[in-house]
């Protein structure tokens, strides 16, 4: 039955609806607030649990860790592999060891979790399990006000964030700034996050943790409401890495940045490239569902 | 999925495939998009689906069926979360404890949004109204839909989703500013 209120709201919210159906779903909206507030609420969420950049890389690892669970080792393999592993794990235990007592610099840093700088495609792989996003004179945000070198710094942090933040702002790599700025947004603390993000750009801006922060940024900000800063920052990295990992998050997180600012017709065209250059992405059935839904009426 | 139940790595690397982006999708629609647990409620959802499986009578489709145990994994850790709000406020009501609790600026800026006001529900109305109001509102689906997934009535599901919405009704009426934005709506849209 497509008579009754739930019904409609659901279909009109799939795009289901004929002419007749959507009328009878404005005269029932307008006559029953409660109706209303539900089917208000409906869109709020469709809008807010539309994919992300960076769920492509989230998606991959959920299933990675599900698979891990559900299928077992073989047991042969396991048995021949169980004695190397022990060995493997005493000898790692052994030489960080003895780097420690003896004091030897590139065995430390080897063993260390937030020196060295890695590399690019750890990089890549980083901002995709992480949530980063920055870059050179980036984003003049709501948040974000000028520094006495130009450069944004957003000051806006929660006061019980602050302590940590501000002792990760001393750190002496891009490297180390990236760790911290991602393992804040790990933790769920987006305003240190972007915080440190913004930092990391502005003090190495050349770097390659700079470039990829711009993703993090972009995803943040757009979680947050920033469209428009969102969309320099996906803007920004799509222009210097035309074919890096992370391009069809960048894509659709341009899309959607666009779409929220009410730009449908640049979004549709971020939504094209993406389908375009990535048919077989993660975001491709959300990407067509959106053209679909915002396809101009004839 | 009989393959997928037999163990057969392929085709189980196929079926998480294509169900994982739609279980993020939920829940992060329940929990909110900066949830810390994201992943973690994603990746327990889906093995979930997975050990569900051979418990899938056919009633409706495997998507169905698989955004349904998302719901019900992201609603657990809602409730769990709200919980531990309640007994943290029971135990102590330390000036610290008290700020963590305040709205943030960014909450403020929210507060004319139903969404937060949705997942409260989800985390506080009685276990089958939420499920029903999370079917309908998170996962959109139709009363015939909910009815068919969580092996329902029809009328049980109306009566249930009545009732979900007499109380998110009545949490907006108890939140003025939230009253207020709907208020000018409705005035926009008598003005057009």
């Amino acid at each position: 039955m497509r008579d009754s209120i739930e019904d409609l709201s659901a279909l009109s919210r799939r795009g289901e609806l004929d002419p007749a159906e959507r009328r009878r779903l404005e005269l029932t909206l307008a006559s029953s607030s409660e109706a209303r507030l539900l089917h208000r609420a409906g869109l709020e969420l469709d809008e807010g649990g539309s994919m992300l950049p960076g769920d492509d890389a989230l998606a991959e690892r959920v299933k990675r860790r599900v698979m891990a669970r559900v299928l077992p080792v073989a047991p042969a393999r396991r048995r021949r592999l169980l004695p190397w592993g022990i060995a493997a794990a005493v000898a790692c235990v052994t030489v960080a060891a003895a780097a420690t007592v003896v004091g030897y610099r590139p065995l430390r840093a080897l063993f260390s979790t937030s020196a060295a700088p890695a590399p690019q495609q750890q990089r890549e792989r980083a901002a995709r399990t992480t949530a980063v996003p920055v870059a050179p004179q980036v984003v003049p945000s709501a948040e974000a006000k000028p520094s006495e070198s130009g450069v944004p710094v957003v000051s806006t942090l929660a006061p019980a964030a602050a302590p940590k933040a501000v002792a990760a702002l001393d750190a002496s790599s891009p490297g180390e700034l990236f760790a911290s700025a991602a393992s804040a947004r790990r933790r769920g603390k987006a305003q240190e996050a972007m915080l440190l993000y913004d930092a990391l750009q502005s003090r190495f801006p050349a770097s390659a943790e700079a470039n990829a922060a711009d993703m993090a940024l972009g995803m943040l900000r757009l979680q947050r409401g920033s469209a428009r800063s969102a969309l320099d920052h996906f803007t920004r990295y799509l222009s210097r890495n035309q074919r890096a990992e992370l391009v069809p998050d960048a894509l659709w997180g341009k899309a959607q940045a666009l779409s929220s600012l009410g730009r449908v017709a640049e979004a549709r065209r971020s939504y094209q490239s993406l389908l375009e250059r990535y048919p077989d992405s993660t975001y491709a059935a959300a990407a067509r569902s959106k053209l679909e839904a915002s396809k101009p009426e004839p | 999925m009989a393959a997928v139940q037999r163990g057969d790595a392929a085709a189980l690397s196929t079926f998480l495939s294509a169900i994982v982006p739609q279980l993020l999708r939920v829940v992060r629609s329940v929990l909110g998009a900066e949830h810390p647990d994201l992943e973690d409620v994603a990746y327990e959802a889906a093995y979930a689906v997975v050990e569900g499986l051979p418990r899938f009578r056919g009633e409706g489709t495997v998507l169905h069926f698989a955004c349904r145990v998302a719901v019900l994994c992201a609603m657990n850790v809602r409730r769990r979360d709200a919980a531990q709000k309640r007994a943290l406020r029971r135990a102590s009501t330390e000036l610290d404890d008290v700020e963590l609790d305040a709205p943030n600026p960014e909450e403020n800026a929210q507060a004319a949004a139903l969404a937060p006001i949705v997942r409260e529900l989800l985390a506080t109305l009685p276990v089958a109204l939420a499920e029903a109001l999370a079917l309908h509102v998170v996962l959109g689906y139709t009363v015939a839909e909910i009815a068919q997934t969580a092996s329902l009535p029809l009328e049980t599901v109306r009566s249930r989703l009545r009732l979900a919405k007499q109380a998110l009704r009545k949490r907006v009426l108890g939140n003025p500013r939230l009253r207020e934005a709907v208020d000018q709506e409705l005035e926009t849209e008598a003005k057009a």
